[in-house]
């Protein structure tokens, strides 16, 4: 029990005296992590080595509390790869899909469990460990809010971001890294009647709750497929509606589609057995109760289910409506006057940054985690940890050079060492890998091309601005980035088609599998290049262009296709 | 549909009713009759075979024919009635039964050919059965013939086929004969298990004795290529215009370039002598033709009339090249060599070229838009294209090929512990010294240099110190090497005692390993507390050629610790020793001329400077510099280890070249005084030897000096590219000393300057945003249409597009359509060729069937397009064919043969399921 106590004549002392410094400021830091969780606690580790000054702030008493109640079901959908036959740390971590970066090889995620896809509480006591092995200053129980910015001026030179939590304390710091994930359900305002509908946060996970009922699963993502799988054995039938057509990670590349693990119910629906699969906006419908039933119907049709389409496909009543429709941005933290965009169109449930992390709208202010998944949504793996991982170290390394003065770090070799660094990293990198066309290996060549310097996963989409963001000066650059084959992803194409793959190295170009492309540029394209490039293309057009032809082992070592066309360049 | 149907529709099987079976078969040739009687099951798999060999038999004369012994009339023949006689085919000549063939060992064209083949052809290709009987028909023909033997694994395959179609064609030029017994191939290539067939040519014309001297045939087994070769052997490698005639036979479809040689009268030798040197090294490269311009009129466009004079005409080119060159063996065999390069289809090379070709068109045709584009495209295009894959595609990093050459001769790396993430710390940790080597195994230099590595520790197991050498592979120990920060692969970190001392900054080689590892064991300095240790000390030592000794008296506390400094600082290199009580007074007086402190340079395998003195102040950098110049040998031999150090220098280089003669020596000992009075200090006097024109140090002579003599004496300026030669014809100290310091004087012009070079890739690499500009523009102008892939991925490999089964023959023939095409083309023409041969030398006694007028009409149109073309010809290259079931009739001595029954078996059954 503790006394409670109105913060504001607290507040309004410290209000006055930031006027004269922010120094003074009894809770200061220079850095303000909010959320201890994957993501968070990432960033700060980066912090904690180069020992800047920052706090982590986590408002439940565990680091990833997320992942207390979520998923549901309690499976993990990230693979945990322990074995691949490789001795390659960085390679292995092209398939270790839930540790987070560190020095400690104990943190490992493979040390945690064996299954291949773990229970969520094997996470929960692997975030944990993280935190305290490594150190990291993490302040539990502490829900911030009403997070403004109170602008640079003639007296300060930089923004100063505050906050506060329940218990009144006040807290500012110079730079603000939001960490806090997507953990809000998102909740349709369109759809009268969603209330009869149960959320995928509260629905039972008990298969007994549902024995002999029908259920309608309102979503298309993995939660609905993780909640019908869990159930379809109980029920009468699961129909599942959802706007877009079933997306099969296999066939997308995107983990964030629906992935093998938890499709079992795609197999009843094509076998016809009673379960189905409908594709419709749920704008258009509502949700009526009727005789202790739930019905789905059109909004322009009356109350009367009896009245509406003899063979709309969801004409029979349900007992029950699950809504499994996803996540969206929690911007309760900010206070209501701070402006905080979110994205347009598919990326609306993620806040609006730049490819520098930062916000649009905040200077200072960052994103890290799942939240900065707007820049590369449906993509890469910038919204899972084994993405986000990479994208958070990138963000340290801008940080580091903007406000510290440090480069991003490299190392330089003489120009005959070149064909073998590349190599190297095609063959190990995981952060190119897993964050593929976002992040890119840089090569700057220096003293007349003979020799370069090697910037690691930096983010592709600032190359214009290379000595701003990283603080290393070059024109000739060669950036090596993984792409996929244009024609290759996508819901509709049939990734076993016959000739999905190449192995002409004349043909690298037409590449379908992920496969590394380089661009040589001779000055760095220009902001308006980069703003103009047509969609679905990493980098504007080079000077020189080169694909590897894409292997099934994904190690680009062959003497003739892989590297000697390279040599040649 | 009823077989007699298909029978009807056949192109090539004659139907044949009792009326005109007697004239039918009153003509010698063979002929061969199948009595249809009922559907029995592998009949119309029979038929098809029989139509389409038929086709090819015409050629030699030989008609199929068809009884329908269901007719009325025919009823009453005695094949009609013999009970069985659907089950065979039987073959006649000169009215006469010759032998029944079992319908089940007739079930591809291949089988069926080569057995009607070796029928007709039976005393002309017998069939040996031992050794003994090889060497019998070797004795009949020594000193005649030219015998191509073949050793066939059974009857009726397709090699066995292509061996005989040849022999028809060309039984008038050679003999052929063949076994089927491995026993009478012994002492030809007993390597034959694994193999369906093996072809020799056994060379018994020129044979004095026997056996006779033999060539085996290494190209594939094809019609063509066999074609070829035996044409190729047809002719003489050498031909005289006009002696031989007025023609050379040496067509361009033989694949080789021709030489010709123009002489006359007083140029004849000359010529001759060149030919038979060719002939000598260039075997069978080229075709030669030997011209007499004074009896010949040469009408190459090209040819200027000279003698002696060569040219060459590739393949591809209407006229004959001439040398421009004066004539002579070097500038002859170089031009020769050069054109041969040049030439398209040249058959002494590897012959990939025919099997990346239909590679490559398979994969051009597997994107279905592109068959248009192609027919748009000129074939320019697509040959230049291809050329172009093979170019960037060809490995020319001669340390890669090398490197993937030894892949398969394992490396002795049981010394060299590989080092892990655990391992490393300890084993540095452990280890007095160590030697790592941090190495990627996808880069050439770093398995190049790993396999000497290994060695080096081998050199090394007995020495004291226990396995010196280890190594971190960078790529499964990434972690390793980032933490030890290797940029640079291999790099080799020496350890002493826990921590690093530096990298190897020596050569990658073997032998300077072991010598730095050695040198590295030793205590350095050496503390040399006796006179006798001294003594010792700077006697000669094998092992190393650069030794240091540093005498001290006890007072010079500052120049000692410098020494032992320097000395720790370059103990990887050169070992020292040290005195440092004054005892060394005595001897670096007497021996080097030296007051204490005193530092000398030993350096026991230099015979014109064996030891220097440190001159200047016991400082330690410039101890070091100093020392860097004086461990070099004084006048080195300039060679690939030496030179990149003498190059650091930045000093002009006077070089010598020089081979055995006494002219050589004494410019020698000339050079070797001026080193030894050192009267140029900043000019490097060097040698190398020139004593062949394949020796480097004439190659590199050569590039300043094309008209050079040995011995030679060059002044380069490497760094201004400027060479400067003596003249060498008068040699003396004082005009070899004169001329250096004249050059050096500036008073002497350049002879030549080096020329300027980028260091560029050699071939420049793939294009790929003209690729794509290209696939642009295609992909808008072309929709795509149904292509196959498009179907097989609907349907499935192995459905139509109405996703029904195909069975596997259609779906092989629409996978390798092309390809199969081509091939029968192929066949095609070099059979109408052979046939054309055939006619020309056209054997006794035997004559065409009736229908046949001329050579041309009896050319058939053979089914080379859509589901009938030569699939069974591919599909049963490894058939065997039962002879025990053969019937043998009258005298014709038919021998049966071992074959493997299993294989035939399984074949046998295969067709019945089809």
């Amino acid at each position: 029990m503790y006394l409670y106590r109105s913060p504001w004549p607290y507040l309004a002392t410290i209000l006055f005296v930031f006027h004269f410094t922010t120094s003074s400021f009894p809770h200061h830091h220079d850095y303000c992590v909010i959320g201890a969780g994957p993501s968070g606690l990432q960033i700060g580790y980066f912090l904690h080595q180069k020992h800047r000054d920052y706090v982590i702030f986590e408002r439940n008493n565990v680091s990833g509390s997320f992942y207390v109640q979520y998923p549901r079901h309690r499976k993990l959908i990230s693979i945990n790869k322990r074995h691949t036959g490789k001795t390659n740390k960085e390679f292995n971590l092209r398939h270790d899909w839930n540790s987070l970066l560190s020095h400690d090889e104990s943190l490992l995620f493979k040390h945690y469990s064996k299954e291949m896809f773990p229970h969520a509480d094997v996470l929960l006591k692997y975030l944990h460990d993280y935190t305290t092995k490594l150190g990291l200053n993490v302040q539990y129980n502490t829900e911030v809010r009403d997070i403004h910015r109170s602008p640079a001026n003639h007296s300060t030179d930089q923004n100063l971001y505050h906050m506060h939590d329940v218990n009144g304390n006040h807290y500012t710091c110079s730079k603000l890294i939001v960490a806090t994930g997507i953990a809000e359900p998102n909740v349709p305002d369109n759809v009268p009647g969603i209330d009869y509908a149960v959320g995928y946060e509260d629905v039972s996970i008990d298969p007994d709750d549902f024995e002999g009922q029908s259920v309608l699963v309102l979503g298309r993502g993995n939660a609905a497929f993780e909640t019908a799988d869990a159930i379809y054995g109980a029920t009468n039938l699961i129909h599942m509606v959802g706007r877009s057509r079933v997306r099969l990670a296999w066939a997308t590349h995107y983990v964030g589609d629906l992935r093998a693990v938890n499709n079992g119910l795609l197999d009843t629906y094509q076998l016809k057995s009673l379960d189905g699969v409908l594709e419709a906006g749920l704008e258009e419908i509502k949700i009526v109760k009727k005789n202790n039933k739930l019905h789905l119907l059109f909004k322009e049709d009356d109350a009367d289910p009896a009245d509406s389409l003899d063979n709309f496909a969801l004409r029979d009543p349900y007992d029950k409506i699950i809504r499994c429709l996803g996540f969206k941005f929690d911007k309760s933290i900010f206070k209501n006057d701070t402006k905080l965009q979110m994205g347009k169109g598919r990326t609306k449930k993620y806040p609006k940054i730049g490819y520098n992390y930062e916000s649009v709208d905040n200077p200072d202010m960052f994103f890290a985690g799942t939240n900065t998944h707007s820049l590369d949504f449906r993509k890469s793996a910038g919204g899972f940890i084994h993405g986000f991982r990479y994208t958070a170290r990138s963000l340290h390394h801008l940080l580091e050079w903007r406000y510290h003065q440090v480069p991003w770090p490299s190392h330089t070799a003489p120009i005959t060492q070149l064909m073998n660094t590349i190599i190297k990293r095609l063959n190990e990198a995981s952060g190119t890998y897993q964050m593929f066309g976002v992040l890119g290996d840089v090569i700057i060549l220096k003293n007349n091309g003979l020799e370069f310097e090697m910037l690691e996963e930096y983010p592709i989409n600032l190359i214009h601005k290379l000595y701003e963001t990283s603080g290393h000066q070059g024109n000739r650059i060669i950036a090596i980035v993984m792409e996929y084959g244009r024609d290759f992803s996508g819901p509709g194409n049939d990734i076993f088609r016959i000739d999905r793959a190449t192995g002409e190295p004349s043909e690298a170009h037409t590449s379908n599998f992920l496969h590394p492309v380089l661009y040589y540029y001779e000055q760095l394209p220009t902001e308006k290049e980069m703003n103009t490039k047509p969609s679905g293309v990493a980098l504007p057009r080079p000077k020189l262009l080169h694909h590897i032809v894409e292997d099934f082992l994904t190690s680009w070592d062959g003497p003739l296709s892989h590297l000697l066309p390279l040599r040649r360049l | 549909m009823q077989v007699w149907n298909y029978i009807q529709d056949s192109k090539h099987i004659v139907r044949i009713s009792k009326e005109v079976m007697e004239p039918f078969l009153s003509g010698e040739q063979v002929r061969v009759i199948y009595y249809y009687k009922k559907d029995i099951p592998r009949l119309r798999n029979f038929v098809k075979a029989y139509d389409k060999s038929g086709g090819y038999l015409n050629l030699y004369g030989v008609p199929v024919a068809v009884v329908n012994c269901i007719e009325e009339g025919n009823k009453v023949l005695d094949k009609c009635k013999a009970e069985g006689s659907e089950n065979r085919v039987y073959t006649y000549s000169n009215g006469h039964e010759l032998l029944e063939l079992e319908l089940e060992t007739m079930f591809d064209v291949n089988s069926i050919m080569s057995n009607i083949l070796q029928l007709l052809l039976l005393r002309e290709v017998p069939i040996l059965q031992s050794k003994t009987e090889r060497l019998e028909y070797e004795a009949k023909h020594k000193g005649a013939n030219n015998v191509f033997f073949a050793y066939q694994k059974a009857i009726g395959t397709y090699e066995h086929r292509v061996f005989m179609e040849v022999a028809y064609a060309y039984q008038e030029k050679f003999k052929f004969a063949l076994t089927t017994n491995l026993e009478a191939i012994d002492g030809l290539d007993s390597n034959m298990e694994s193999s369906n067939a093996g072809i020799w040519l056994l060379k018994c014309k020129a044979s004095k004795d026997l056996p006779c001297d033999n060539q085996k045939y290494l190209d594939t087994i094809d019609l063509s290529a066999f074609a070829r070769h035996v044409k190729r052997n047809s002719v003489p490698p050498v031909f005289n215009l006009p002696k031989d005639g007025k023609e050379h036979p040496y067509t361009p479809d033989l694949g080789l370039s021709v030489v010709y040689f123009y002489y006359r009268e007083t140029t004849e030798k000359l010529v001759r002598n060149m030919i038979k040197m060719m002939t000598d090294t260039l075997g069978q490269a080229a075709w030669f033709v030997a011209v007499d311009i004074e009896k010949y009129l040469v009408q190459h466009v090209n040819y200027n009339g000279e003698t002696p004079s060569v040219a060459v005409q590739n393949t591809d080119e209407r006229d004959p090249v001439q040398m421009e060159d004066p004539w002579s063996d070097d500038s002859v065999f170089e031009f020769v060599l050069d054109r041969l390069d040049k030439n398209p289809r040249q058959i002494f090379k590897p012959d990939d070229s025919h099997s990346e070709k239909t590679e490559m068109s398979e994969v051009e045709s597997s994107s279905s838009s592109d068959v248009e584009e192609n027919m748009e495209n000129s074939e320019d295009q697509s040959a230049d294209e291809e050329g172009r894959i093979s170019e960037v595609e060809s490995q020319d990093d001669h340390v890669a090929e090398a490197v993937f050459r030894a892949r398969k001769i394992d490396m002795d790396l049981e010394l060299v512990p590989a080092l892990t993430d655990k391992t490393f710390p300890t084993t540095v940790q452990d280890k007095n010294l160590v030697m790592v080597l941090f190495y990627l195994p996808f880069d050439h230099r770093s398995m190049a240099f790993l396999r000497a590595y290994g060695e080096a520790s081998r050199k090394l197991e007995n020495e004291t110190i226990k396995e010196p050498l280890a190594s971190v592979n960078c790529h499964d120990w990434t972690d390793v090497c980032g933490k030890e920060n290797i940029t640079l692969y291999p790099t080799i970190r020496i350890f002493k005692a826990g921590s690093v001392f530096k990298d190897y900054d020596g050569m990658l080689d073997l032998h300077e390993v072991v010598k730095t590892v050695k040198i590295m064991a030793k205590e350095n300095p050496q503390d040399l507390s006796t006179n006798d240790d001294i003594g010792h000390f700077i006697k000669p030592d094998t092992e190393v050629d650069v030794k240091i000794i540093g005498l001290f008296d006890k007072k010079h506390s500052s120049e000692i610790k410098a020494f032992k400094s320097v000395a720790k600082s370059l103990s990887d290199k050169i070992v020292f020793g040290i005195n440092s009580d004054g005892k060394g007074k005595e001897i670096g007086k007497s021996k080097f001329g030296c007051t204490l402190p005193c530092m000398v340079i030993l350096k026991a395998n230099d015979t014109i400077q064996p030891f220097t003195v440190y001159p200047a102040k016991f400082e330690e950098n410039l101890m070091k510099s100093f020392i860097y110049t004086a461990k070099l040998p004084s006048m080195p031999e300039l060679t690939v280890q030496v030179f990149p150090t003498l190059y650091q220098q930045n000093k002009p280089f006077a070089i010598a070249f020089l081979n055995e003669h006494s002219e050589s020596t004494k410019l020698r000992e000339i050079l070797s005084e001026i080193v030894k009075k050192q009267v140029f200090p900043d000019i490097i006097i060097a040698w190398m030897t020139c004593d062949s024109h394949q020796s480097f140090g004439c190659q590199v002579l050569s590039f300043y000096e094309p008209q050079f003599s040995t011995p030679a004496l060059s002044f380069v300026v490497l760094h201004e590219s400027k060479v400067f030669n003596m003249k060498v014809d008068t040699i003396s100290p004082e005009t070899v000393q004169g001329w250096i310091q004249d050059v050096s004087d500036g008073k002497i012009p350049v002879s030549r300057s080096l020329e300027k070079k980028e260091w560029t890739p050699k071939v420049e690499g793939y294009n790929f945003l003209e690729f794509i500009d290209r696939d642009e523009k295609r992909k808008t102008r072309i929709s795509r249409s149904k292509s196959e892939a498009d179907i097989m991925n609907r349907e499935g490999i192995g459905f139509d597009e109405n996703g029904n089964e195909v069975d596997s023959e259609y779906y092989e023939n629409l996978n390798t359509d092309s390809k199969e095409d081509e091939d029968a083309k192929l066949d095609q023409e070099t059979r109408m060729e052979l046939f054309k041969s055939r006619l020309y030398h056209h054997a006794e006694g035997r004559k065409h069937g009736e229908s046949v007028k001329t050579p041309k009409d009896e050319v058939p149109i053979m089914p080379v397009e859509g589901e009938e073309s030569e699939l069974d010809f591919m599909e049963h290259d490894i058939t065997g064919l039962d002879m025990e079931d053969h019937k043998y009739k009258d005298d014709i001595p038919y021998v049966p043969h071992s074959t493997d029954k299993s294989t035939s078996k399984s074949q046998k059954s295969k067709h019945e399921e089809l």
